[in-house]
C-alpha cells in the first residue's frame, strides 16, 4: 500500500506561519480550555500546550473565570487556533497507509472551518471505509476494520492539534470510557443530545444545533460529529479502533509531555 | 343491490412507511367491490436532505426539530445558531408547522406558477415531494411550482387549518394521501369540497371514502370508476375472480404492471383514468424522480397556463416487490439461497458472526423506506445485531401480506427448517392486513409454522421524538389502537419504540438505547431457543401484595406455591435443573417464607443475596433516578441497612424470588397520596440481581399480578427513562395471567413486555344453601306442597322468621310476625324469598384456587357449561337451554325471568325446574365422557362413538321423563355439539405446554382473554393473552344490551327516588369489563347521555350524534366517569369519544330540565368562571402513568386515619380529566369541575363483569367507590343511591350495592361450601378468606352499605368456631393476624357493633398470634 506523507509547510500559508502567538494574559485558560465543570466528572483534562509555558496546567476546580466580550473572544480564539497550529505543525505529519490524502481536512482544521472539516472527515472515513461506503455516503459499522491504524491516527491527531486536544476521537474515546461506555451520558458530556425536559435528552439536530466553534460552551469531544441517525455501532467501532489502543492513560501522558517538550 | 362499501383501510396508517396500504378503493352505487394495494414509497436518495426554505423557517424558530444526522452538506455553516425549539402548546399531538414545507419560487415574468397543496399522514413523503419541486424549479423552463404541505394530524390546530383552506383558495393542485381519521377527512372534506370545481387537478390516494370521491383529474372522478364499463374495472374484476383470495396481491401485480396493461385500452376514452392509475404508480414509486414526473405530468395535462406547453415527463420506476434487503448488500435479493451465499463471503464480517452456530434473527420491514432511503432506523437494528454476533434475514414486502415473505425466506432453503430464532417487525403493522383488514388466523398460522418468538416493535408516526419524549401518554393512541392493539392479536411481543421522526425531514431516525433494548431482547429470546435445556436459567417471581407476609405468593385464584412446585417437577422431568426442589409445595413454602426451624419466629423471608450499595448502584444505572422518593441506597425496603436483600432461593438453574412491593408500607400516605412515585431501591437491585448476577434467561411472573408493570412511565411505548422498561432490562419476560383479566394482561404484555400465558380461574360451583339459607328452602317446598292443606298460614309463618333470622329482610319486605296474609299474599311473601334464595343458591363461585396443569374434574365442569348452556349466542345460531326448555312447554324465557323477579311463585317454582333440568342433563352429558378418576377425557371420541351407535343421546333420557320433553331436537342438537366443544377447551390444559414452548423460544398461540362462559374461546388456557382492537367498541349489541341495563337502572332509582330521574350518575368503567362485553359500559354512558356511536364507512367507532329527545323520551342524564388507570390505557381513543359526547350534549340548545348535562354545566361555568364547554368535563381517570385511587392500599394497610382523609385520597388521585379538545396533552388535574360535577351525584354506579369476580374478591372495586364521598360533596349532604349492575347470568340484573354485598357475603364468606374450598388450598386459602373480609369493611369505609349482621356472621364463623380458629392459625398465621386486625378494626372505625365479650377473644387471640409470630414466649 502506497503511503502518502504530505508535507506541511509546504501546504501552510505562509501569513499563518508567522501570526504571533498571543500572550498568555490575552486570553485565558478557561475560554476555550475548560474541562466540563459536572461533579463526579471523571473527564481528564484536556491540557493547553501554551499553558505550559508558564507553568500552569488548567485546574478545573480554579480556572479563572474571565469576562470577555463574546465578539473578542470569538477572533481571540481564531488567533489562538492558528497559533496552536502553528505550534504542532511540525509534528503533524499526514501519513496514510490507504494513500489517503489529508490536506483538506487539515486546512480546513487550521482555518477555524469546523463544520466544512467536520464534513470532510466524514468524507474521509467513507473513502477510507472502501467502495461501497463511498457510494453510500456512510459507513457501515463493520467496514471500520479496514481503516488503517495510520490513516485513523492521522485524522484523530489532526483533530486534536488544531482544536487544542478538545476535539477528536481519542477524546471522545476518552470520554466514552470515563462514563463506563455509556451512549447516553456521552453524548450528554460531548453535547450532541440537549436536555429536553427533566427526564429527557433529545438528539440535536443537525447541523443548526450543533456548535462549530472551539470555544465555549462547544464542550469536549463535541466534534468530529459521528452520525446517531444509524445507532451507535459505527461511532462504537471508531473509538474501539486499534488505532486508539494505546491513547488510554496516554491523552493525560502525552499532552503533559508534549506540554513539557515543548519548553 | 346494496351499495357494498368496499374501504377497509384502518385509521392512519403510518408516517415514515405506508407501504401497501391495502385499500378498498373506490366505490359506487353498484356492486363493485374493488380492493387495491398501494405502495407508497417516497424519499430522497441521500440523507440529510437540507432545503433553504426549511432552514429559513427553521432559523426563525418557528419549528422544533428532531434528530441528528450529520451529511454530507452543501454550503458551510460558519456561525453557531442557538436555536430555541419552542414547542407551541396547543394540547394536541403534534406541534409542527406546515410552513416548514412551503416552498415559494422565484418568480419570472412569464413563467407560470402551479401552486400544490398536498395533505398526507407520511412525514417521509415531504422531502421527497420538496426535492421535486426544487428540481422542476431549477432545471424546467416552463414552469414554477409553488407547494405546501401539510401532515393530517396538523390540521387538529384551528390556525392550521384556516391557513389549509386559504392555501386551497389559489392552489392548482391538490394532492391527499392515506387520510384516514374520520375527524381530520371530515374537515379536509369540507375544506376540498369548496374549492374542487376551481381545483384544476385533485388527487387523493387511498383515504376515507368521502374524500377519495373527490378525486378530479378532467373528466375523471372517483364516482365513475367502479360503476363503469370500463375496460380496467373489466380487468380488475376477471382478475379477481381468476386469483380468488389472493385479490390484494393480484391487484398489487396489477398496479405495478399499468404501463403494459394501458397499451390495452382506448387511450381517447380512459384517458383521464389512465392518467389516474399512472399518478397513482408515481406515487407508490415515491421517489422525487416519480413525483416529479408526477407534478409535470398532472400540471402539463390539467392546469390551462400550461397547455400547449411541451414538458417532458419520465415513465413511473418500478421497484422490486418483496425480498430481502442488507444495507451492504448490493442488490435487493429475490431468493433465500443467494442472500446466505452473499452473507457467507463478506469480506466485512468476523469470526463471531461468521459462527455457523451464532443466532438468526429474522427483521420485517417496510418496501417503502427501503426505496425511499428512509432506513436509517433499520440500519440501526441490522448493525446493532450484527456488531452483537447475531445474524439478520431482513425480509421486506410492499403488500400487506407479509406472511409470504415469512413463508418464502425465513426458512432454510434445504431443510425447509425455520432459518430464525426470533423474529422483529420493524413494521409495526400486524402481519397480515397492516393497516387495513387484518387476517389475524392466517398470521397466527404463518407465525406457528415458524414457531419462534414474534416482537413487533414501532417507529414513530404521528410524533416526532420531542413530542413523544414529551408526552406522559407516550405512543399516540391511533398509533396505539393501530400498531400496538393489532399486532397482539397476532401475538405479537414487546412494543418497543425504537425509531423516532424528525420533525423538519419527516425522517426516521435511530433511539440508540431504545434500539439496543429491542435487539438485546430480541437475541436473548432467540437464546432461548439455541440454549440446551439444562444449561437455561430461569427466575420465577412471585408477589406479595399487599405487603404482609401472608401475602407472599399472591395471585389471582391461584394456588401459588403448589402450581409452582407442578412447573418445576414438570420442568425437571423435561430436562432443566431443579436440583434440591422440596419434595412438596408445603415444603417450598417453608423454605422461601420461613425458617425451616422456627415456623412462628422467623421475621424474614429467605434471603438469597446480599448486594452491597458500591454494586447495586453500578448494576442499576437509573438508581440515581429512585434517590428522589427514596433517599440514598440501601434504604429500608428489602435491606438490612447495609445491602440490599433479594429474598428467594435458588434451585439447581431455577431462582424463585419475591417481588419487592411497591413500598407503600415504607412511608404509605405520602406515597398513596402521590400522582407518581418510582420503584424503590430494592425493587430495582430484585431485577438488577434476577438479570446481572443470578444471569436469567428468561423470568416467569407467577400469577395476576405484581407491581412492575404498573411502575411509572408512559402508558405504551416506553422510553429510557420509564421504570417498567428500566427494571426488565434484557430478560424475555414470561407471565402466567388469569385468562379472565385481559386488560391487566395487556398492560403487562405492553408495559413489562411479557408473553402472557393464560390460566383458568377455578371452576366454578353454584353456591348452594346451608344453615338457614337451605333451612328456608325446605320450609318453601313444604309449603308448596301443603300449601292448600291448610297448614299454609303456619308454614309462612316458620319462612318468615327463618328469613327474618338469616337477615333477608332487608332484600325481601316480609311482613310483620302475626299479621294476616290473604293466599295470594303469603304466595307472593314465599315467591320473593324463593326467588332470593335461588338467586344465591345458583350464584356461580369459583371454589378453591387453580394448581397450573390440573384440569378440573368432570362435575368441577358442570356448573360452567350450565351457565355457557344458558347464553343465547344468535351470532353463532345457537339457541340457550333455558330458553329451549322453556319453549318446549309453549313459554318465553325472558318472561319467565321477568315474572320470577316479581315474585310470581309458581314462575319461581318453574324457573327453579327450569335451571334443575339444564343442571341434570348436563351432568348426564358430562357424565357420560368422565374417567374413573373422575376427570373429563376424550369428549370427541367418546361422544362421537356415542352419536354414532346412535343410542340415545345423553340428555334425552333426562328430558324425556320431565315436562320439557318437546324440547326442539335440532336446537339441543346444536347447543350440545357446542357444548362437547367446549368441554374439550375447558380439560384441555395447555398451560405446562405453552410455558415450556415460550421458555424453549417457541411461539405461543395468541388467544383472547376474558370470561369463558361469555366467550368460550378464552379456552383452552395456555394462550397469550391478549385484548381487542380498540376502535371496535362499542359494537351495536352491546349498545342494545347498554340501553336494557340503563333502562333497568333509571327504574330502579325512580322507584327509590320519588319517581324523579337522577341528574347525574357517578360511574366506573373498568378495562377489563369493556373487553369482555364488547364496550357494553362505555354504551351505557352514552345512552345515558342520550347519545349513539355511529361507526365510519370502516367500520369503526369513532363518531357519535345525539338521540333526538322525543326518541330518548326522557332527560339526557349527566355523568361523571371514573376511568380506571387500565381502561385509560387501552381505550384513550374511547375517552375522547366519551368526552366528545358529554360536550356535544352539553351545547345542545334544549330545556334545561331535560338535559342535565347542560343545565350543571352552565350553573358550573358560572360559579368557576369558566367556559360551559370547559366546565362539561366529565371523564375522569389518574393520571398518566398511574393507577387506582389507592384507597383499598390504604384499606389493606390499615394506613388511614379517617374516612375523609381515603376521600381525599380518591379525589387526589382521580381527578385528572380527559379533554378531548386538546388530546395530546393527556390527564390534566380538574379537581374543582371533577368535584362540583360529583356534587350532583343522586347515584354510583358500577358493572360486574364475570361470574367469578364479584364485589368482595379484589379490592379495586371499592377503591372506586365514590359513594361517601358523594355524599359529602353534596350541597344537602344527602346519600346517593349505590348500584351494581350484573349482567353475568342471562337474567340481567341491577341492584343496590347493599343487595350485592349482602349477597355476595352469603355466597361466599359466609357460605362453608366457598369457605372450606379455599381452606383445601392451605396458606393461600387463608389468606383469601382474611381477604374477602377486608374488602368487606372496605365498602364499609367508602360506601356504609355493609350490614352488621354480616360481621357479625363471620365473626361467628372464624372466630368463635374454635376449630375453625385453630386450623386458620395455624395454616397461615400471618393471614389469621390480619383477620383478627380487620376485626377489630371494624369495630374501632364503628362499622362493626358487637358484644364487649366477641371483642375481648378477638383482642386475647391478636395477642397470642403476634406472640407466636415473634417468637416471644409467654411462659
Amino acid at each position: 500500500m502506497a503511503a502518502a506523507r504530505c508535507s506541511v509547510d509546504a501546504i501552510m500559508p505562509r501569513q499563518q506561519m508567522s501570526l504571533v502567538r498571543p500572550e498568555q494574559g490575552e486570553i485565558g485558560v478557561s475560554s476555550y480550555g475548560a474541562p466540563i465543570q459536572q461533579a463526579g466528572s471523571m473527564v481528564s483534562l484536556p491540557t493547553l500546550q501554551w499553558s505550559a509555558r508558564t507553568g500552569r496546567m488548567p485546574n478545573a476546580a480554579s480556572s479563572e473565570k474571565i469576562v470577555i466580550q463574546r465578539q473578542c473572544q470569538a477572533s481571540a480564539i481564531r488567533m489562538s487556533m492558528r497559533a496552536g497550529a502553528v505550534s504542532n505543525s511540525v509534528q503533524i505529519a499526514l501519513e496514510s497507509e490507504a494513500g489517503v490524502c489529508y490536506e483538506l481536512l487539515r486546512d480546513r482544521l487550521a482555518a477555524g472551518e469546523w463544520e466544512l472539516a467536520d464534513e470532510e472527515t466524514r468524507r474521509l472515513l467513507c473513502e477510507l471505509a472502501g467502495e461501497g461506503a463511498v457510494k453510500r455516503k456512510w459507513v457501515y459499522f463493520s467496514e471500520v476494520q479496514f481503516i488503517p491504524v495510520a490513516d485513523l491516527k492521522t485524522i484523530d491527531r489532526l483533530w486534536r492539534a488544531y482544536s487544542k486536544n478538545k476535539f477528536g476521537y481519542s477524546i471522545q474515546r476518552r470520554i466514552w470510557k470515563a462514563v463506563d461506555k455509556s451512549w447516553t451520558a456521552f453524548f450528554r458530556k460531548v453535547g450532541w443530545t440537549r436536555p429536553l425536559d427533566e427526564k429527557n435528552e433529545t438528539y440535536r439536530s443537525f447541523p443548526l444545533e450543533f456548535m462549530w466553534d472551539l470555544a465555549d460552551p462547544t464542550p469536549e469531544g463535541h466534534l468530529p460529529l459521528t452520525n446517531a441517525l444509524r445507532g451507535t455501532q459505527l461511532l462504537d467501532k471508531i473509538l474501539c479502533h486499534p488505532a486508539f489502543d494505546d491513547t488510554d492513560g496516554e491523552n493525560e501522558l502525552n499532552l503533559r509531555s508534549t506540554a513539557f517538550n515543548l519548553f | 343491490m346494496a351499495a357494498a362499501v368496499a374501504s377497509t383501510v384502518a385509521a392512519g396508517a403510518s408516517a415514515c412507511f405506508f407501504s401497501a396500504t391495502q385499500v378498498g378503493f373506490w366505490q359506487n352505487a353498484g356492486a363493485h367491490r374493488f380492493r387495491v394495494s398501494w405502495d407508497v414509497s417516497s424519499g430522497s436518495t441521500h440523507e440529510g436532505l437540507r432545503s433553504n426554505e426549511a432552514d429559513r423557517v427553521y432559523r426563525q424558530g418557528n419549528n422544533s426539530s428532531v434528530g441528528f444526522s450529520p451529511a454530507v452538506s452543501n454550503s458551510p455553516r460558519k456561525s453557531s445558531l442557538k436555536v430555541s425549539s419552542a414547542v407551541l402548546g396547543n394540547g394536541l399531538f403534534t406541534q409542527t408547522k406546515p410552513d416548514i414545507r412551503r416552498i415559494i419560487p422565484e418568480t419570472r415574468h412569464g413563467i407560470p406558477v402551479v401552486k400544490l397543496v398536498y395533505v398526507v399522514l407520511e412525514a417521509q413523503y415531504q422531502a421527497s415531494l420538496s426535492a421535486a419541486v426544487r428540481s422542476i424549479n431549477k432545471s424546467k423552463k416552463d414552469v414554477r411550482f409553488e407547494i405546501v404541505g401539510y401532515l393530517v394530524e396538523e390540521l387538529r390546530d384551528t390556525d392550521n387549518y384556516a391557513m389549509f383552506c386559504k392555501d386551497l383558495e389559489d392552489a392548482n393542485i391538490f394532492i391527499g394521501s392515506l387520510i384516514f381519521v374520520e375527524e381530520l377527512a371530515q374537515k379536509v372534506k369540507i375544506a376540498l369540497e369548496k374549492e374542487r370545481d376551481r381545483l384544476d387537478a385533485v388527487l387523493v390516494f387511498p383515504s376515507m371514502p368521502e374524500v377519495m370521491r373527490l378525486n378530479k383529474l378532467g373528466t375523471f372522478a372517483m364516482s365513475q370508476l367502479g360503476q363503469s364499463k370500463s375496460a380496467i374495472a373489466q380487468l380488475i374484476r376477471r382478475k379477481r375472480k381468476e386469483e380468488g383470495g389472493r385479490f390484494e396481491e393480484t391487484m398489487l401485480k396489477l398496479v405495478r404492471t399499468i404501463p403494459k396493461v394501458l397499451k390495452y385500452l382506448p387511450t381517447d376514452k380512459a384517458q383521464d383514468a389512465t392518467r389516474f392509475l399512472m399518478s397513482l404508480q408515481y406515487w407508490l414509486g415515491g421517489s422525487p424522480d416519480n413525483l416529479e414526473n408526477l407534478l409535470v405530468m398532472i400540471s402539463s395535462s390539467y392546469v390551462p397556463s400550461l397547455k400547449g406547453k411541451k414538458l417532458e415527463f419520465g415513465e413511473p420506476v418500478v421497484f422490486l416487490d418483496t425480498g430481502i434487503w442488507h444495507p451492504l448488500a448490493p442488490q435487493m435479493f429475490d431468493d433465500v439461497k443467494e442472500y446466505l451465499n452473499w452473507y457467507g463471503a463478506r469480506r466485512d464480517a468476523n469470526d463471531k458472526l461468521k459462527n455457523p452456530n451464532a443466532p438468526v434473527v429474522g427483521l420485517i420491514l417496510q418496501r417503502s423506506h427501503i426505496v425511499t432511503g428512509d432506513d436509517g432506523h433499520y440500519v440501526a437494528v441490522v448493525m446493532e445485531l450484527e456488531a452483537r454476533g447475531t445474524k439478520v434475514v431482513p425480509i421486506f414486502a410492499g403488500g400487506l401480506d407479509f406472511s409470504m415473505p415469512v413463508e418464502r425466506f425465513l426458512y432454510d432453503p434445504i431443510t425447509r427448517k425455520p432459518l430464525v430464532q426470533s423474529v422483529v417487525s420493524l413494521t409495526g403493522f400486524a402481519l397480515v392486513g397492516g393497516p387495513a383488514t387484518q387476517d389475524h388466523p392466517r398470521a397466527v398460522r404463518a407465525l406457528q409454522k415458524l414457531d419462534v418468538p414474534y416482537i413487533v416493535a414501532l417507529p414513530l408516526v404521528f410524533q416526532t421524538t420531542e413530542e413523544w419524549l414529551k408526552s406522559t401518554l407516550g405512543l399516540h393512541p391511533i398509533q396505539v389502537a393501530l400498531q400496538v392493539a393489532l399486532p397482539e392479536l397476532d401475538g405479537g411481543l414487546e412494543p418497543i419504540v425504537f425509531s423516532g421522526r424528525d420533525s423538519r425531514t419527516g425522517k426516521s431516525h435511530a433511539l440508540h438505547k431504545r434500539v439496543e433494548q429491542l435487539c438485546t431482547r430480541a437475541i436473548n429470546w432467540a437464546d432461548l431457543k439455541r440454549k440446551s435445556k439444562a444449561e437455561k436459567k430461569l427466575a420465577v417471581t412471585v408477589f406479595s401484595f399487599p405487603p404482609d407476609k401472608g401475602n407472599v405468593g399472591t395471585a389471582a385464584y391461584l394456588n401459588v406455591f403448589s402450581s409452582i412446585h407442578s412447573v418445576l417437577k414438570e420442568l425437571r422431568s423435561d430436562g432443566y435443573n431443579v436440583n434440591g426442589l422440596p419434595e412438596n409445595a408445603e415444603a417450598l413454602i417453608e423454605e422461601i417464607i420461613q425458617d425451616k426451624e422456627a415456623k412462628f419466629s422467623s421475621p424474614n423471608l429467605n434471603i438469597a443475596y446480599k448486594m452491597n450499595v458500591r454494586e447495586y448502584e453500578h448494576l442499576t444505572s437509573y438508581s440515581k433516578a429512585l434517590e428522589e422518593s427514596w433517599g440514598k441506597p440501601p434504604g429500608n425496603l428489602n435491606s438490612d441497612g447495609q445491602n440490599l436483600l433479594i429474598f428467594g432461593k435458588q434451585y439447581g438453574n431455577i431462582f424463585i424470588g419475591v417481588q419487592p412491593t411497591f413500598g407503600y408500607e415504607g412511608d404509605p400516605m405520602r406515597l398513596l397520596f402521590a400522582k407518581s412515585a418510582s420503584p424503590h431501591h430494592g425493587f430495582a437491585a430484585y431485577y438488577a440481581f434476577v438479570e446481572k448476577i443470578f444471569g436469567a434467561d428468561a423470568v416467569l411472573h407467577f400469577g395476576t399480578h405484581g407491581s412492575l408493570e404498573f411502575m411509572p412511565g408512559k402508558q405504551v411505548g416506553m422510553s429510557d427513562a420509564c421504570y417498567p422498561d428500566s427494571l426488565i432490562g434484557h430478560i424475555p419476560n414470561i407471565y402466567y395471567y388469569a385468562a379472565n383479566n385481559p386488560s391487566e394482561a395487556t398492560i403487562a404484555k405492553r408495559r413489562s413486555y411479557a408473553n402472557t400465558i393464560s390460566y383458568l380461574t377455578p371452576p366454578a360451583e353454584n353456591a348452594g344453601l346451608y344453615k338457614g339459607l337451605k333451612q328456608l328452602s325446605e320450609l318453601i317446598s313444604s309449603y308448596q306442597s301443603l300449601k292448600d292443606s291448610g297448614r299454609g298460614p303456619q308454614i309462612v309463618a316458620s319462612i318468615i322468621s327463618t328469613a327474618r333470622q338469616c337477615n333477608l329482610d332487608k332484600d325481601v319486605s316480609l311482613p310483620d310476625e302475626g299479621a294476616h296474609l290473604t293466599s295470594e299474599e303469603r304466595d307472593l311473601v314465599v315467591g320473593k324469598i324463593y326467588g332470593k334464595i335461588m338467586e344465591i343458591e345458583s350464584r356461580l363461585l369459583p371454589c378453591g384456587l387453580h394448581v397450573i396443569g390440573e384440569p378440573p374434574s368432570a362435575m368441577e365442569a358442570v356448573a360452567t357449561l350450565v351457565n355457557i348452556a344458558a347464553l343465547d349466542r344468535p351470532e353463532e345460531g345457537i339457541f340457550g337451554l333455558p330458553g329451549i326448555l322453556a319453549e318446549a312447554i309453549g313459554r318465553e324465557i325472558e318472561e319467565i325471568y321477568r315474572s320470577s323477579d316479581r315474585g310470581v311463585l309458581d314462575d319461581v317454582e318453574l324457573l327453579k325446574n327450569i335451571n334443575d333440568t339444564c343442571r341434570e342433563t348436563i351432568s348426564a352429558f358430562v357424565s357420560k365422557t368422565t374417567n374413573k378418576k373422575g376427570q373429563v377425557v376424550d369428549v370427541i371420541e367418546k361422544l362421537g362413538a356415542l352419536f354414532m351407535l346412535g343410542r340415545k343421546d345423553p340428555w334425552q333420557e333426562i328430558l324425556s321423563k320431565s315436562k320439557f320433553r318437546n324440547a326442539d331436537q335440532e336446537k339441543l342438537k346444536t347447543l350440545f355439539d357446542f357444548l362437547a366443544e367446549c368441554l374439550r377447551l375447558i380439560v384441555a390444559d395447555n398451560e405446562l405446554g405453552s410455558l415450556k414452548q415460550a421458555l424453549e423460544g417457541k411461539y405461543v398461540e395468541p388467544g383472547p382473554g376474558g370470561d369463558p362462559i361469555r366467550n368460550p374461546k378464552v379456552l383452552p388456557t395456555g394462550k397469550n393473552i391478549h385484548s381487542l382492537d380498540p376502535q371496535s367498541i362499542p359494537t351495536m349489541a352491546a349498545l342494545q344490551s347498554a340501553k336494557i341495563v340503563v333502562d333497568r337502572l333509571l327504574e330502579r332509582q325512580k322507584l327509590e327516588n320519588d319517581g324523579k330521574y337522577p341528574e347525574t350518575i357517578a360511574l366506573v368503567l373498568w378495562g377489563t369489563d369493556n373487553i369482555k362485553t364488547y364496550g357494553e359500559s362505555l354504551a351505557q354512558v352514552l345512552w345515558m347521555l342520550g347519545v349513539k356511536p355511529v361507526p365510519d364507512a370502516l367500520g369503526r367507532v369513532n363518531k357519535i350524534e345525539p338521540v333526538p329527545l322525543e326518541e330518548l323520551g326522557r332527560p339526557r342524564i349527566d355523568v361523571v366517569v371514573n376511568c380506571s388507570g387500565v381502561f385509560r390505557d387501552l381505550f384513550i381513543n374511547q375517552m375522547n369519544l366519551l368526552d366528545r359526547a358529554v360536550k356535544l350534549v352539553s351545547e345542545l340548545d334544549e330545556p334545561l330540565e331535560l338535559n342535565y348535562v347542560r343545565k350543571h354545566a352552565i350553573e358550573q361555568a358560572a360559579s368557576l368562571n369558566i367556559s360551559i364547554r370547559e366546565a362539561a368535563t366529565r371523564i375522569y381517570s389518574n393520571a398518566s402513568g398511574s393507577y387506582s385511587s389507592n384507597v383499598n392500599l390504604a384499606v389493606e394497610n390499615s394506613s388511614w386515619n379517617d374516612e375523609k382523609q381515603l376521600q381525599d385520597m380518591y379525589v387526589t388521585r382521580k381527578s385528572f380529566a380527559f379533554n378531548s379538545d386538546t388530546p395530546g396533552a393527556g390527564m390534566s388535574e380538574r379537581r374543582d369541575i371533577f368535584e362540583a360535577a360529583l356534587a350532583t351525584a343522586d347515584a354510583t354506579f358500577q358493572n360486574l363483569d364475570s361470574s367469578e369476580i364479584s364485589l368482595t374478591d379484589v379490592s379495586h372495586y371499592f377503591d372506586s367507590d365514590p359513594t361517601k364521598l358523594v355524599e359529602n360533596l353534596r350541597s344537602d349532604k344527602k346519600k346517593p343511591n349505590a348500584y351494581i349492575a350484573d349482567t353475568t347470568t342471562a337474567n340481567a340484573q341491577v341492584r343496590t350495592l347493599g343487595e350485592t354485598v349482602r349477597l355476595d357475603a352469603r355466597t361466599k364468606l359466609l357460605n362453608p361450601k366457598w369457605y372450606e374450598g379455599m381452606m383445601s388450598s392451605g396458606y393461600e386459602g387463608v389468606r383469601e378468606i382474611e381477604k374477602r373480609l377486608t374488602n368487606t369493611m372496605g365498602w364499609s369505609a367508602t360506601s356504609g352499605q355493609v350490614d352488621n349482621w354480616v360481621y357479625e356472621e363471620a365473626n361467628s364463623t372464624f372466630i368463635e368456631d374454635e376449630a375453625m380458629q385453630k386450623r386458620l392459625l395455624e395454616t397461615n398465621p400471618n393471614s389469621f393476624r390480619k383477620l383478627v386486625a380487620t376485626f377489630l378494626e371494624a369495630n374501632g372505625r364503628g362499622y362493626w357493633e358487637t358484644s364487649e365479650e366477641n371483642l375481648e377473644k378477638l383482642r386475647q387471640l391478636y395477642a397470642e398470634v403476634e406472640d407466636r409470630i415473634e417468637g416471644v414466649d409467654r411462659n
